[in-house]
C-alpha cells in the first residue's frame, strides 16, 4: 500500500475527473494497492450513480396555480398606466395654470396694461404651457383616448399590426409579454425589441401597439 | 448573463405574469429539492409555496450578485430547513391515491429506497448532494447558498454520498482493481 492516502476531496477530485494529469495517476497509482480508498473511490461512484438517475419531481398544478393566484400585493406592483396617469396628473394643474395666466395676460393687454409685467406674464404663460407639454395638448383633444394621447406624444407607439387587437395581446402574452387592450389599441409591457420580435410574423394592421412606460 | 435576467427585472417592477414565467422554468427542480431534503410530497409543496412567497416579496432587493436560480434554491432550502423544524414528528405516510398521476409518481419516488437513505443523512449532507447531484449546481454556487466554504461542501458531498452509497449497499469489489 502507498505510505500516503489521499485525502477526502483529492478523492472526490479524482471520482468528479477535476484532477490534472499528475495528480490523477498518483492517486490511480495508489488505488492499485489500498483496498480502503478504493472502496471509497466505489461508495462514491455508486452514490453519485444513484443520485444522477433519479428524476425531476413535478410540483403538483393545483399548487402551482394555488401559489401563483395566493401571491400577496407588493407595494411595487404593477400598474399599466401608473406614469400615464401620473403624467396626467401633473400636467392638468399646470395646463389649467398656463391657461389663467393666458387669461390673465389678454386682459392686462386689452384693459391698458404692459411694460415689463406684460412680458413677464408672457414668459410665465410659455414656461407653464411648455411645462405641460403633451398635457395642454392632450385637453384639446376632444374624445381621444387619453392615455395612448400622451403615449403617442412620447413616441412609444411600437407598431400598428393586424388585428383584431384581442389576438394580439394573446401572441404577446404568448410570448410572455404582459399586454392589455385599451381603448382598442394594445399596450405592452417589455422593452421595445421584445415587442417588435415577438409580432415579427404579424402582418401590417390598424391595431396601434404601445409601450407601457 | 443569468438566462433568468429579463423576466427577472420585469418581475422587481411587480409583474406577476413574468414571475409565473420564472416559476414555470424552475418549479420542478425547487420541488425535488424541497421533496428530496423533506421527504414528503406535501411538506415540500408547501415549502415551495412558502419559499415563492418568500421570493415574491423579496424580489425588488435581488441584486442580481448570484444567479436568480441559485438565490431561488438557497430560499428553499431555508424554506424547507424551517418546515422541518416545525415538523416534530418524522415524515408520515401519505395518502395512497392522490388524483395526479405526477403525484403517484412522486410518492412513489418519495416512498423508495433511496428517499429512505437520503432520510437517514444529517441535513447538510442531503442538501450538498442534491443540489450536487440531482440538481447540477457547481461548488461554488452550493458553497454561497448555503454560506460555508468549498471545501465543507466538497466534504459535506464526500461524505453524503458515501454514507448514502453504505445504506443501498455498494456494488459488489471488483477484484481487478485491486488484485
Amino acid at each position: 500500500m502507498a505510505e500516503k492516502h489521499p485525502d477526502e476531496l483529492e478523492l472526490l477530485s479524482y471520482v468528479e475527473e477535476e484532477l490534472i494529469a499528475d495528480e490523477r495517476r498518483d492517486v490511480v497509482e495508489h488505488l492499485v494497492a489500498c483496498r480502503a480508498c478504493a472502496e471509497s473511490v466505489r461508495r462514491l461512484e455508486a452514490g453519485r450513480d444513484t443520485l444522477r438517475a433519479s428524476p425531476l419531481l413535478e410540483l403538483p398544478e393545483e399548487r402551482r396555480r394555488e401559489t401563483i393566484a395566493g401571491l400577496p400585493e407588493r407595494r411595487d406592483a404593477w400598474r399599466p398606466f401608473r406614469p400615464v396617469r401620473r403624467a396626467i396628473l401633473v400636467a392638468a394643474p399646470v395646463a389649467a395654470a398656463a391657461a389663467f395666466v393666458g387669461v390673465f395676460v389678454l386682459a392686462a393687454t386689452q384693459f391698458g396694461g404692459g411694460g415689463d409685467a406684460d412680458d413677464g406674464a408672457g414668459e410665465a404663460a410659455q414656461v407653464a404651457e411648455d411645462d405641460a407639454g403633451g398635457g395642454a395638448e392632450l385637453d384639446r383633444a376632444e374624445g381621444a383616448d387619453t392615455s395612448v394621447q400622451t403615449m403617442t406624444q412620447q413616441g412609444v407607439l411600437i407598431r400598428s399590426v393586424a388585428g383584431p387587437p384581442t389576438e394580439v395581446v394573446r401572441v404577446l402574452r404568448r410570448e410572455g409579454i404582459p399586454a392589455e387592450v385599451v381603448e382598442g389599441a394594445v399596450v405592452a409591457e417589455a422593452p421595445a425589441g421584445e415587442v417588435r420580435a415577438a409580432l415579427a410574423g404579424r402582418d401590417p394592421g390598424p391595431v396601434e401597439v404601445y409601450l407601457a412606460q | 448573463m443569468d438566462p433568468d435576467e429579463l423576466l427577472v427585472r420585469r418581475a422587481q417592477r411587480g409583474e406577476r405574469f413574468a414571475f409565473d414565467k420564472l416559476v414555470e422554468r424552475h418549479e420542478q427542480r425547487l420541488y425535488t429539492l424541497a421533496a428530496r431534503v423533506l421527504g414528503s410530497r406535501d411538506d415540500a409543496a408547501d415549502a415551495v409555496q412558502d419559499a415563492l412567497v418568500r421570493a415574491w416579496l423579496a424580489l425588488p432587493k435581488f441584486r442580481g450578485d448570484a444567479r436568480f436560480s441559485t438565490w431561488l434554491y438557497r430560499i428553499t432550502v431555508n424554506a424547507a430547513h424551517d418546515a422541518r423544524a416545525k415538523r416534530r414528528d418524522p415524515p408520515v405516510e401519505e395518502p395512497p391515491d392522490p388524483v395526479d398521476p405526477r403525484d403517484r409518481f412522486a410518492e412513489r419516488e418519495l416512498s423508495g429506497e433511496l428517499q429512505r437513505a437520503l432520510n437517514a443523512l444529517d441535513e447538510s449532507y442531503r442538501v450538498a448532494v442534491v443540489l450536487y447531484d440531482v440538481l447540477g449546481c457547481s461548488y461554488a454556487e452550493i458553497a454561497e447558498l448555503t454560506e460555508v466554504p468549498e471545501g465543507t461542501v466538497k466534504s459535506r458531498i464526500f461524505r453524503g454520498r458515501s454514507e448514502l452509497a453504505e445504506r443501498l449497499g455498494t456494488p459488489a469489489e471488483s477484484t481487478e482493481s485491486n488484485p
